[in-house]
């Protein structure tokens, strides 16, 4: 028997519930792994020498991505040597 | 109380080591990480291969046509692939500066293309493949350097157009220090400069300066080379950049008294030496060709007007900046293409005097010495003329 339109809707809406609840969780994962971080790093005061890692390891990723912008946007230089 | 101090102490060397540790380990994983994202090339490219750019320049390169496409082939040539028949092909290959690699011109208008085009089949069977090499700014001891990586791509003949960088970077460092000119250049830095894409060297190939053998190093450097330090240096999609270099120069000082050359000179003609001794050795005839220029006395001010280059130290950037006149850089340019005709008459090098042969006027340069579409049809006819009396004497 062929499902309704009421049911098929319910079906439809249950589907976008789930999908926007992975979204969320996705989105809020990597926020929730940063308390994680500055529960163990600054509350409980064991994991402060990761702090120069991380700030190290995010101003690279940063400079890298930066990097390959700049190179494919301008590589026509002309240098006087 | 001294066990306390004990207990201090290791505290202190424990957090300093792990600091040190911190800093440390992420640019070991950056490094590592670079390394396996790009893989360093097996080859040396000349330009990083397959890129494609369009250039619209025509407002301010007078003579050259609009959306000029600029495409580099898997090689790092700016060329067609060539043949996977090597046997069917006779190769080519052009090294130069700025007035080989053409940039605002059309890969079909471009000297080498049409080289190509003119030489087409030749008499025994073989497909000419012309590839184009030319880098701005590159000098004879870049060429030096791109001539000894040169054998991965096996050539049949070797063209070489040079003058203009070697003059130009002499007359960069001024009045100040006439023997800078004359100063050795680690091979590697020059390699750096010479190839947008090369491969790794171990990190213990430099001990004094292992740093700059890391990916991480030569990625920082491109950031800054090209974001930070040379601002003035890039160029732009519509030939902007000359319209800014040509009222830097506009604004400048003058003089018609060229600083001594001669330590330059010599060593220009010694690296010219060497390249010819290489291209000798390789089993491939060098074709050496003279730097044409529209500098001359009696230069309407509107041809003085599309001119920017010959200043001294960074005179795109600095308001006020020493600028030599046309008449000066005549005699000057004329200095080094008389040291590579002299080569030429000590060694067995084929010549073109491409200076005294491109007409000095606007009809074929668009500036100091890059040629318009008129300009890249002359010398690409006088190179098919040249290329093939060497043929003939062969």
């Amino acid at each position: 028997m062929n499902p309704t339109v009421i049911e098929r809707n319910i079906e439809r809406n249950k589907e976008t519930r789930k999908a926007r609840s992975s979204w969320v969780a996705r989105v809020t994962s990597p926020l929730q792994t940063l308390l994680e971080f500055n529960q163990l790093a600054i509350k409980s005061g064991r994991g402060w020498w990761l702090i120069p890692m991380m700030g190290t390891l995010v101003l690279l990723a940063i400079l890298l991505v930066f990097i390959q912008v700049i190179e494919y946007v301008a590589p026509f230089v002309y240098t006087i040597f | 109380m001294s066990v306390t101090a004990t207990a201090g102490a290791r505290t202190i060397v424990f957090r300093a080591f792990s600091v040190l540790l911190g800093l440390t380990f992420p640019l070991v994983l950056a490094e590592l990480v670079l390394r396996v994202i790009f893989p360093a090339p097996s080859g040396y490219f000349a330009m990083t291969p397959n890129l494609k750019a369009t250039f619209s320049a025509q407002l301010h390169a007078k003579g050259v046509g609009g959306a000029a496409v600029f495409k580099v082939n898997s090689m790092g040539f700016r060329s067609r692939e060539w043949s996977t028949n090597r046997a069917s092909e006779y190769r080519i290959i052009c090294l130069g500066g700025s007035t080989t690699e053409s940039l605002l011109n059309d890969q079909d208008r471009i000297w080498t293309t049409l080289l190509e085009n003119r030489l087409g089949q030749l008499p025994d069977g073989r497909r000419t493949w012309v590839g184009n090499m030319g880098k701005a700014g590159l000098a004879s001891k870049h060429h030096l350097v791109q001539l000894k990586h040169l054998d991965l791509y096996d050539p049949d003949l070797i063209v070489l157009l040079v003058g203009s960088s070697d003059f130009m970077s002499r007359l960069k460092q001024g009045d100040s220090n006439p023997t800078l000119a004359d100063q050795s250049e680690d091979e590697r830095t020059l390699e750096e400069q010479a190839f947008a894409a090369l491969p790794d060297e171990f990190l213990w190939d430099q001990p004094s300066t292992w740093y700059r053998s890391t990916r991480l190093w030569r990625r920082m450097s491109v950031l800054f080379g090209r974001s930070v330090l040379s601002g003035s240096q890039k160029q732009d999609q519509y030939g902007l950049s000359l319209e800014s270099w040509r009222a830097m120069r506009a604004g400048g000082k003058r003089s018609d008294r060229l600083p001594p050359l001669e330590t330059s000179l010599d060593s220009y003609e010694r690296t010219l030496r060497q390249i010819v001794s290489i291209a000798q050795n390789s089993g491939a005839p060098i074709v050496l060709m003279t730097q044409p220029s529209i500098w001359r006395a009696g230069l309407t001010d509107e041809e003085k007007g599309q001119l920017w280059m010959g200043g001294v130290g960074d005179f795109r950037d600095v308001p006020g900046s020493l600028y030599y006149e046309p008449e000066a850089l005549e005699r000057g340019i004329d200095a080094y293409n008389q040291r590579l005709l002299q080569v030429c008459r000590d060694t067995a090098a084929h010549c073109i005097d491409m200076a005294k042969a491109v007409p000095k006027s606007t009809d074929y340069f668009y500036d100091d010495e890059h040629f318009t579409d008129r300009g890249q049809a002359f010398v690409a006819d006088r190179v098919a003329e040249g290329v093939l009396d060497v043929l003939r004497h062969r």
